[in-house]
């Protein structure tokens, strides 16, 4: 039995139903990523989770235990919020003690915990400073060791980064998932981010329209995407529609346009999406497709190329090496291997 | 974000609700039934007030000239205060819009400060001012304006700038509330794609601020018609409007059900102009509402 | 920042003085060594502040003090409770109650003054303290409701949360939390209530018997017999005293955001 289990969960606000049949299991110590676009039911999810909104119909359940008729002060459940929801009025100690307080922990031991909690974060010295004097990170930080200096049964991260600029977003990553390995804490993560997804989780499950249309290892998703929508949101993605005309095993042969080639998957014959990464398309001397070179962008690490082909418009990923760059409007042939060429289901 | 239980009908909002209810309920809604059941009574000096359900006050209010009189006067001279006000208040609060932050904020404070100030004390300044031997009296005659000194007092125009006066704060008030709402680089995109700057505050600016306009107009318009204080100080009885009818009535001559008739068609009248006003308006600029 | 053109500034300067004059002359006023209402031209006189002093103006201050202290006090008791449900829960007839409690904006104070003088000596209760105070509450609960509103809805609802899932109860959150929070907005719309209660005239003329006679009923029945420099001299105090606050008010929260909603509708 896991850890957290979600199941059947349902909330509709009027009409709409911003979750719609949600299953989800997480084992102990587990960090889970939902992603998704705003408005697919991710934070909603979240808040059934704490107890702030009450599902319509559904389970869930923490270690074993139905949490329907436990508020959300009984339910041991540490949460950072996007805009950190600081006390204002309260001191980092006081903001951090405050959990500790509402649990009648003496007054010794909770001032070695909350020195514990920001030493945690790294925030030692600043104990005595008010929200408003401190930068974004250390607010952050600040919320994080509020919501761990509890134990919590659970940590929720509420889109915990967006509030940060690019440069502390990625230092932050790597510091919330070290930390969160060290406390060994089960973990849930909203964010519409895939970059951040894809970094900090042991499993993304990713969502739309209030459910959830695949889950699994970061590097899994990527890679099998189930549809169209999760290989365009988790990553980048070349979608060509194309006809089965032939198969051996998982290796189908379609046809799109003028050009057939091979793909790996599983599909009736008929109508299919491909879908082709394009870092995994390459330049060649010979053999691959026609394309001309629409235009070539200068990404730093990268350039991305936009071509057009015979297949539509392709993009096309390759790292900078220092080589010159090919000039745009000139003519060139691209290829793939069969495994990256991926058949979509629907 | 709804709250945890807007499926459970919890009693706690009604239980939260409730003291504000009672206080509306007994000292607002009852006190309204009962001036409504009372302009339905009758009255004479030598039996006082009559129980009963008679249609006589609302008869003489309506069909008596002096009646009429009194209520053409009101609305009239609460249509040319709310024009007035509209007229020298928008200009004002653009110009306030305009202003150096640091100046804006000194001169708001100037401008609403004096809302805050008793109605009676600036009527009082309008009488020392306008009295016979007033400032701007010695002013015209010093300055040979006017060979002898102009009545202000008791008269219309007295009473329109005193209540021009107390009222014009309003309309800057919402007409600065809806520049404030403002986007200024709408202004400035104006201007780059080469409006003049009068073009951009006619055909950007103007169409925008219309619905602070138009509800400051109406504020001015309903405060006017049911003033008090300065008609009754600065018209006096020669000047008559409804307000003071009422209190006539209500405290001299002890017919409380006319004056609680003269009240009801004031209160019908005001509630019945600003539901339509409110309508036209919603209707002409339904866009710029949302 | 674009600037005002010089004809934009002398239309303003004229707008201020406009604004200021009434309120200037009757401050001037207030100094004259005359026994009649005119300039101090012949040197300045404090004859007329020492005149108040032992005037029957000081009691009708004094019950306007206590007027208005209880309305704002009441007002704001009723409408924290009123503005937290509006703010923080989903029920049926929401907006109809809310509707309710603006409504006294809507009611011209000529005719919430002639109802409440018959209501309140229908039931026994005109002349004194306890009618007179929540006849004020009514006219003011809009704006202490609307600015406790204001505050609970600009406040993070998710610091609320915040304190929650730490393990407060929805009673502590509202005691250690919201209302720590909310407290410079309820400070403003108490001091604003204040003012309109104290200066309300034109219910009060009705309600209000020879013992509970408020400040501004006295100089308006001290005004209709006639104007002289004593309540000029009032009016002055008055003004002063309505600056000092007005400050306060300001630094609180920005006036103009106070009074907005001061009007009808």
């Amino acid at each position: 039995m896991a850890f957290l289990e979600l199941s059947g969960l349902i909330k509709r606000f009027g009409t709409v139903a911003a979750v719609d049949g949600l299953d989800l299991a997480v084992e102990r110590g587990e960090f889970v990523s939902l992603l998704g676009p705003s408005g697919c039911g991710k934070t909603t999810t979240l808040h059934m989770i704490a107890g702030f909104v009450e599902p319509n119909a559904g389970r869930i359940a923490v270690d074993g235990r139905d949490m329907a008729a436990v508020p959300p002060n009984r339910r041991n459940i540490g949460i950072v919020f996007q805009s950190y929801a600081l006390f204002p009025h309260m001191t980092v100690a006081e903001n951090v003690g405050f959990g500790l307080e509402m649990r009648a922990v003496a007054e010794a031991e909770r001032r070695a915990r909350i020195a514990d909690a920001l030493d945690l974060v790294r925030l030692g010295e600043l104990s005595q400073r008010f929200p408003r004097q401190l930068s974004g990170g250390q607010q952050q930080r600040v919320a994080l060791a509020r919501a761990l200096v509890i134990r919590p049964d659970l940590l929720l991260l509420d889109e915990p980064l967006s509030n940060l600029d690019a440069k502390l977003r990625e230092e932050m990553r790597v510091e919330i998932r070290l930390i969160q390995r060290q406390v060994g804490i089960t973990t849930i993560l909203v964010t519409h981010d895939q970059a951040e997804a894809l970094v900090m989780s042991d499993r993304i499950a990713v969502m739309e329209r209030g459910r959830i249309v695949q889950i699994g290892r970061p590097v899994d998703a990527y890679e099998n995407p189930a549809n169209a929508f999760v290989s365009t949101f988790l990553g980048r993605a070349n979608l060509i529609r194309a006809e089965v005309v032939g198969r051996q095993g998982r290796r189908l042969r379609v046809s799109a346009g003028s050009v057939e080639f091979e793909a790996e998957g599983e599909a009736p014959d008929g109508p299919v999406t491909v879908s082709i990464r394009p870092e995994r398309i390459g330049f060649v001397e010979i053999g691959g497709i026609e394309a001309r070179v629409k235009v070539g962008l200068f990404m730093g690490e990268h350039w991305l190329y936009r071509l057009d082909s015979p297949l539509g418009e392709l993009t096309l990923c390759q790292p900078n090496t220092g080589a010159l760059p090919i000039a745009d409007g000139q003519a060139v042939r691209v290829a793939w291997s069969a495994d990256n060429a991926r058949v979509l289901h629907g | 974000m709804a709250e945890r239980s807007p499926t459970s009908h919890s009693l706690t909002p009604y239980g939260l609700s409730a003291p504000a209810f009672i206080v509306c309920a007994v000292f607002l809604a009852a006190p309204l039934i009962m001036v409504l059941a009372l302009s339905f009574n009758t009255f004479t000096m030598a039996t006082g007030i009559q129980p009963g359900f008679r249609l006589d006050n609302y008869i003489e209010v309506l069909t008596d000239d002096y009646f009429h009189l009194i209520f053409a006067r009101t609305f009239g001279m609460a249509l040319l205060i709310a024009l007035i006000a509209a007229l020298i208040g928008t200009p004002e609060a653009y110009i306030l819009h305009r202003m150096a932050p640091a100046w804006r904020s000194a001169f708001l404070l100037v401008i609403l400060g004096p809302l805050l100030v008793s109605v009676l004390v600036r009527t009082l300044g309008w009488a020392v001012l306008l009295g016979r031997n007033g400032i701007v009296n010695s002013a015209l005659v010093a300055l040979g304006l006017a060979d002898r000194p102009v009545e202000f007092m008791y008269t219309m125009t007295g009473v329109i700038v005193a209540l021009v006066h107390v009222l014009v704060p309003f309309h800057v008030l919402a007409v600065w509330a809806s520049l404030r709402r403002l986007d200024p680089a709408v202004e400035a995109a104006g201007l780059s794609l080469g409006a003049s700057q009068f073009t951009v505050l006619r055909r950007i600016v103007v169409p925008q601020i219309m619905p602070g306009i138009l509800s400051g107009s109406l504020i001015v318009f309903t405060l006017a018609a049911s003033a008090f204080a300065t008609p009754s100080i600065i018209g006096g009885r020669r000047l008559k409007v409804v307000a003071v009818t009422a209190y006539d009535e209500f405290l001299n001559s002890q017919n409380w059900p006319l004056g609680a008739a003269i009240v009801t068609v004031l209160l019908v009248a005001t509630v019945v102009i600003v539901l339509a006003y409110n309508r036209a308006v919603e209707r002409r600029y339904a866009q710029v509402f949302q | 920042m674009t600037r005002n053109g010089p004809w934009a500034l002398v239309f303003h300067g004229l707008f201020v003085a406009f604004i200021l004059a009434p309120l200037v002359v009757v401050c001037l006023v207030a100094f004259t060594p005359e026994g009649y209402l005119s300039l101090p031209t012949r040197g300045v006189s404090l004859r007329w502040f020492r005149a108040i002093l032992g005037s029957d103006f000081i009691p009708a201050f004094y019950n306007s003090m206590i007027v208005a202290t209880a309305a704002a006090s009441i007002a704001l008791l009723v409408s924290v409770p009123a503005a937290l449900a509006t703010a923080r829960y989903q029920f049926a007839g929401r907006d109809a109650l809310t509707a309710f409690f603006l409504s006294p904006l809507m009611v011209p104070h000529i005719v919430l003054g002639v109802a409440l003088l018959k209501f309140l000596s229908e039931i026994g209760l005109s002349g004194n303290y306890f009618g007179l105070v929540f006849a004020h509450v009514v006219i003011i609960l809009p704006f202490t409701l609307r600015l406790a509103l204001a505050a609970l809805v600009g406040m993070d609802r998710a610091v609320e949360w915040a304190a929650w899932s730490l393990g407060a109860s929805q009673t502590t959150v509202f005691r250690r939390i919201t209302l720590p929070l909310i407290v410079p907005g309820l400070a403003g719309g108490w001091l604003i209530a204040f003012i309109q209660s104290f200066d309300e005239l034109t219910m009060t003329v009705f309600v209000a018997s020879p013992s509970t006679m408020t400040l501004p009923v006295r100089m308006f029945n001290h005004v209709t017999d006639n104007i002289d420099p004593l309540v000029a001299a009032v009016s002055a105090a008055l003004i002063f005293l309505t600056v000092i606050l007005m400050f306060i008010l300001d630094r609180f929260c920005g006036l103009d955001r106070l009074l907005a909603g001061k009007g009808a509708r």
